[in-house]
């Protein structure tokens, strides 16, 4: 007898296969595809989270779970019989002049990971662009990131533009990547800043307490 | 003693009683734009190349000589790299400095031999699209990359050469040839043979991207690279042996006819929160090829043998040691890297850089504050102190002066 255990370690191990068999064993045995996600699959990268927090994983290894995670969602999705309640909603995007998407892509499968609703809007975002895109789908966090120094500046740019839309105090902003520092952070005032995936996941979680 | 001799001399033998070089890593474009309209004095502005050479050195040309009317024609691109000694040049179609350098009475620049380390024949740089926001091109190395003309910033990979076992040994097959290894050489080598024989500054080989983990992200992309060490892992040693193989095939016609100074591997592989692989990934992936590549250029009299990694590398400093490294480099300081606990630690590990780049725009208290840790480094010898990555538009030129002036001192009177 398989059970819900047996799903998180397939997620926490990366097997990609055996995660999406067990969610199609469990929803033939008509486990709701809630208790599926929330015991099974947010289980599973809830410990990813902490080990990769702790330096017992590495990216590689949240990759793989991410990606387990990701497939099974896909079987379980359509079983859903209400929008589950999400623990917020993240709306994510790498600034203007930076085309990285690495750090953006880890920290929002951290995020999914850990049951929040992410909207990812990609890579080279315009701070009207930024502005625009939380007046539309009104997110509780709102995460930037750059890699490279000579785009840090755009952080701001965005924050300033949230003020003049009168959108900033209707949203939690968490900047990362490379050269961010909490003492930048400080200086642009943003809400949080995290050095990885998991980190940004723990401060999301804090600024919506 | 010349530049090359004091080089050696402070890295090689630790003396501290020898002015150690007075380099910087590098500046971005755009602080040179700017330092220009606040002082520094403009005798040669750094030239970009547009003659495509080598992967090596011409990696991104192609976008940083593109139709850009974001960029004055007397001006930088802002996101390109100006090499400042302490990165070797010819890299990436970075141009060198020289006003910096003059202005501030710094040392002659390392010098990168200029070979084709890739794919031979390389790719010939294409465009696939270009408005005139963007520009979407295949670089030498097989890489589509897409460069944003407002910002300017260095290209991004969008589409990698190494995608499958397929792609891979199609490439092998086509352009990794063992035979005619002297055809990756410059076409004049014996007039480069001569020049190196009779120079003054260090000579370096490798570079960027040559590394364990450097090269696979850069022919792959670091998330199919990230994956494969679980889904392909023999994939990874076929690329990782033919390229140590390849590249010491090269390095063996090199070195019959040239001393070099010293080797740079390119890794890149650590963020703020440490390394981005596990060791038991280091040490299956990267050390044994680390092992081989240290022993042959060692025994072919290259001794100094640097890793250039940002962010915090502290971890796995003694799997890189264990490899057969003996230096490191930039030491970046807010992502938790400290130099004097490095040279406690590892006594015998040469460094470079270690300096917080963008504190030096705080000002004379800072910079007093900043440059106390590199005094104490100095002493012990073995070290080039200079920023920990290329000089932010941030600085203005006024501090920049302070600090170099200072920095120069105390290299001068350690």
């Amino acid at each position: 007898m398989r059970d819900y255990k047996d799903l998180s370690n397939a997620i926490i191990t990366g097997k990609k296969n055996e995660a999406v068999e067990l969610c199609n064993i469990f929803l033939d045995e008509g486990k709701s595809a809630e208790d599926i996600i929330k015991y099974g699959l947010v289980s599973g990268m809830d410990v990813i989270g902490q080990r990769f927090k702790a330096d017992e994983i590495f990216v590689p290894e949240v990759l793989i779970s991410a990606r387990a995670m990701q497939e099974s969602m896909d079987v379980v999705k359509p079983h859903l019989e209400s929008d589950v309640s999400a623990e917020g909603k993240l709306l994510i995007g790498t600034v203007k002049g930076d085309l990285h998407d690495i750090g953006k892509n880890l920290v929002s499968m951290m995020f999914k990971g850990a049951g929040f609703e992410v909207i990812d809007i990609g890579v080279n975002i315009p701070a009207e662009k930024f502005a625009k895109k939380v007046e539309e789908h009104r997110p509780d966090l709102l995460g930037m990131s750059a890699l490279l120094t000579t785009t840090l500046s755009e952080m701001r740019n965005v924050i300033e533009v949230l003020k003049e839309k009168k959108l900033r105090n209707k949203v939690n902003i968490i900047i990362g990547g490379a050269p961010v520092t909490n003492e930048f952070k400080e200086e642009i005032g943003a809400d949080a800043y995290a050095p990885d995936g998991s980190r940004a996941v723990d401060a999301a979680k804090e600024l919506l307490k | 003693m010349n530049t090359r001799e004091r080089f050696l001399e402070t890295m090689l033998n630790f003396s501290s009683d020898k002015a150690t070089m007075k380099w910087e890593f590098g500046y971005w474009g755009e602080t040179i734009n700017k330092w220009y309209k606040e002082g520094l004095k403009e005798n040669e502005r750094p030239q970009l190349s547009d003659e495509i050479t080598t992967p090596t050195a011409s990696l991104y040309s192609t976008a940083w000589n593109s139709n850009n009317k974001y960029v004055d024609e007397n001006e930088l691109p802002s996101g390109i790299a100006v090499t400042g000694g302490g990165l070797y040049n010819p890299t990436q179609g970075f141009p060198l400095d020289n006003d910096v350098r003059e202005y501030f009475n710094m040392d002659k620049s390392q010098k990168l031999l200029n070979l084709n380390l890739l794919f031979q024949p390389m790719f010939k740089p294409e465009v696939l699209e270009e408005t005139e926001e963007e520009l979407k091109y295949k670089d030498v190395d097989g890489v589509t990359r897409i460069y944003l003309k407002e910002s300017a910033t260095i290209p991004s990979g969008w589409e990698w050469p190494i995608k499958d076992k397929e792609s891979w040994e199609k490439l092998k097959s086509e352009r990794l040839s063992f035979e005619n290894i002297r055809s990756r050489l410059p076409e004049n080598w014996g007039e480069v043979v001569e020049e190196y024989n009779d120079r003054d500054y260090p000579l370096a080989l490798g570079g960027y991207p040559q590394g364990y983990f450097g090269t696979l992200a850069h022919l792959m992309g670091y998330e199919e690279l990230f994956i494969s060490y679980y889904d392909n892992p023999d994939l990874l040693h076929d690329i990782l042996k033919t390229f140590t193989d390849l590249w010491i095939a090269v390095y063996s016609e090199v070195l019959a006819d040239i001393d070099v100074d010293l080797f740079h591997f390119w890794e890149d592989m650590s963020f703020g929160s440490g390394s981005m692989i596990s060791k038991e990934h280091i040490r299956e992936f990267m050390l044994p090829y680390y092992k081989k590549m240290t022993d042959f250029l060692k025994t072919n009299g290259v001794d100094l043998i640097f890793i250039d990694t940002d962010g915090d590398c502290m971890d796995i400093i003694p799997l890189f040691i264990e490899g057969g490294i003996t230096g490191m480099y930039p030491f970046e300081v807010n992502c938790g890297m400290d130099i004097v606990k490095v040279r406690e630690k590892y006594p015998d590990l040469v460094m470079m850089g270690g300096i917080p780049k963008s504190e030096i725009a705080k000002g004379k208290s800072k910079i007093d504050e900043i440059l106390k840790p590199v005094k104490k480094v100095l002493e012990s010898g073995g070290y080039i102190p200079f920023g920990d990555h290329l000089i932010p538009p941030e600085v203005d030129f006024e501090n920049f002066k302070y600090y170099r002036r200072r920095l120069n001192d105390l290299i001068e009177n350690s």
